[in-house]
């Protein structure tokens, strides 16, 4: 390339390319793997032998490329290890002479952008820092050592290098520091999508598959989640306005509110209620029944008769009151209930009531008569269909709710730290 | 003003009024002012590098503009970097120091405030300067000249020495306190993007 200056391996003799005179310290020939590195007066000695050369780089080093707007030249190839030597990972030193140095890293196919930093971020609660407005949550703690190398690097780089590594996540984003034992360095970066590496850097071979789940790798299920949120949100304040709005049209009218008389000596009664009027068909009724009971129980079968002739069918329930007071089960007492009943027909209606009663005690003072109470309410304020068109509505929501918490639990499992 | 260098006649533009040490950028001649200028030896080239500055290089900092007129190529243990002389408006100077892609425009704290004696600090030592948020030492270096090309308010021969301490904060600000000879300097800035400047009259890079 035009301009270009190299030199010549001090091992094997092969040419070096220098793509950052003047920044650069060490540089690993790309022919043999020796490593050779600027002195104090700026001569190029060889520091070690030939390493292995057992990794390749994905990225053409000397090429570039365009990455968020800015051309890159891919000038090293670093491969780093955690503590036990089994994890492994790649990371490219990129350059551009008026940007500065950025670092490409590659784990498990997940790629981070990153660049140095000298903001600091400041502590915050706990595990968590922030940094640039944003709050970070430790992921991992651990050592990375260097491998292997390729290329040109602007520090002094030595195979098996040790630095204890943290790692913050705010997913895209992760904060890194890198700590030596005399300085901490920290490193912002961004998860970058690999079909987006594949376009801009044209790799030399197969890009390596994704693997798990990284630990800043974007949620696909965030942005729905939050989308589907907000809609959800929206939806039900329209389900409950509609339905504040349908009831208050609603006039909740008592039509029929009777004590009828029942004989407390005789076990089964039929009882019959005055009529009530419906003026309006799909009307919704409420009915109550009441009975002061005393050490006694009351099986009652309705049927509400339609008395203006329709031929419509009619509508049978029962229900059972009691209460005990004292006895060997203690006291127990269920003298109210009600039936709900919807859509009937326009008409005069009545309730016969089939009523049959038993004592505790059969003696003849305990038995007494008393009023059934008998209430019937028409046009009744109803919860139950918001209730059902609410779980209706958050059935989708609620799904991707829990994508999205098991996309973040397979994300937590790699972590060290919070485990 | 101009200056006609005292070695080979060029006519050397002098931009600051602070302006005590001169490299003639034809004959690498150095000139230092007392009263009046005389000559004070020969200048190192510099070594080949990669930078997109150069001397006339305008940028923009907090609306005023700046030139840079002057710089010196320094050279620690592990790297170099380079410290540019800007010139603002009023005579006012400036120190933009350039390092592995990072840039940091400081200016000298009149008057210093207390740091911790240089002798014994180390990394990781806190600096507290009234009105900012603590820095925290990131480094320290004994720096030598390597070279410097154009004006200095102050004498820059190459090889001279100096003891360098950087100082960060959570702010982005930057803190340095450099020591040549007995003077000892306080510095106070920012740490700046590439594009935060607006440079003008950079220079061409081949390749990119």
């Amino acid at each position: 390339m035009a301009g270009e200056i190299s030199f010549n391996c001090l091992q094997c003799g092969s040419p070096i390319a220098i793509h950052a005179p003047g920044q650069s310290l060490s540089y690993a020939c790309r022919a043999c793997g020796a490593l050779v590195e600027e002195n104090h007066q700026g001569l190029r000695i060889l520091k070690k032998a030939s390493q292995s050369m057992l990794w390749k780089p994905l990225l053409e080093l000397g090429s570039k490329n365009k990455l968020r707007g800015e051309t890159w030249q891919v000038i090293g190839f670093m491969v780093r290890s955690d503590g036990s030597g089994d994890y492994v990972w790649s990371e490219y030193l990129l350059f551009n002479p008026f940007q500065g140095f950025r670092w490409l890293t590659e784990s498990q196919g997940h790629w981070n952008f990153l660049h140095m930093t000298r903001h600091r971020p400041k502590s915050a609660l706990g595990t968590w820092v922030s940094w640039g407005g944003r709050r970070y949550r430790l992921f991992l703690k651990g050592k990375a050592r260097v491998k292997f190398v390729l290329g040109e690097f602007y520090w002094r780089v030595k195979i098996g290098d040790e630095v204890t590594v943290k790692d913050y996540i705010a997913p895209p984003d992760i904060l890194s520091s890198e700590e030596d034992g005399t300085e901490e360095m920290w490193s912002a970066g961004t998860y970058v999508e690999p079909e987006d590496i594949e376009k801009a850097f044209r790799p030399l071979h197969p890009m390596p598959a994704r693997v798990g789940v990284a630990p800043n790798q974007p949620s696909r299920y965030l942005e729905k989640r939050n989308a589907y949120l907000k809609h959800w949100g929206f939806f039900a304040a329209i389900l409950i306005a509609l339905h504040l709005l349908m009831n208050s049209f609603k006039q909740e009218t008592t039509v029929l509110d009777t004590n009828i008389l029942r004989d407390g000596k005789v076990p089964v009664q039929l009882l019959r209620s005055e009529s009530f009027t419906l003026d309006k068909s799909g009307t919704n009724v409420k009915i109550q029944v009441y009975a002061p009971l005393q050490n006694s129980w009351l099986n009652l079968r309705f049927t509400m008769v339609q008395e203006d002739g329709q031929a419509a069918a009619p509508i049978e329930f029962g229900r059972d009151l009691y209460r005990y007071e004292s006895g060997s089960e203690g006291s127990e007492s269920h003298t109210l209930d009600e039936v709900f009943l919807k859509h009937l027909d326009q008409g005069r209606y009545r309730l016969d009531i089939n009523s049959e009663m038993g004592w505790v005690d059969p003696s003849i003072l305990s038995k007494q008569d008393f009023p059934l109470r008998v209430t019937v309410k028409k046009d009744v304020k109803v919860i139950s269909p918001l209730v059902l068109c609410l779980i209706l509505v958050s059935l989708f929501p609620l799904w991707i709710l829990l994508g999205d918490w098991r996309f973040e639990s397979k994300r937590w499992a790699d972590s060290d730290v919070n485990g | 003003m101009e200056l006609p260098c005292l070695s080979c006649g060029a006519a050397l533009r002098v931009q600051s009024p602070a302006t005590l040490f001169i490299v003639c950028s034809y004959c690498q001649t150095t000139m230092i002012r007392d009263q009046d200028w005389s000559v004070f030896g020969k200048m190192a080239t510099l070594p080949p590098e990669i930078t997109p500055l150069q001397i006339g290089t305008r940028g923009v900092y907090k609306g005023e503009t700046f030139e840079l007129i002057g710089r010196q190529r320094l050279q620690w243990r592990d790297g170099y970097w380079n410290e540019w002389c800007a010139l603002f408006p009023k005579g006012r100077i400036g120190w933009l120091a350039e390092a592995q892609g990072f840039y940091m425009l400081s200016f000298p704290v009149e008057p210093a405030p207390d740091v911790p004696n240089l002798a014994t600090i180390k990394a990781g030592a806190l600096i507290s300067v009234p009105g900012h948020e603590m820095f925290l030492v990131d480094d320290i270096k004994t720096a030598t000249c390597v070279a410097t090309e154009g004006e200095m308010p102050f004498p820059a021969p190459a090889r001279q020495e100096r003891l360098s301490v950087d100082a960060s904060n959570a702010k982005g600000e930057f803190l340095s306190v450099e020591k040549i000879g007995l003077t000892q300097h306080v510095y106070l800035g920012r740490y700046l993007e590439f594009n935060d400047f607006k440079f003008t009259q950079l220079r061409q890079l081949d390749g990119w």
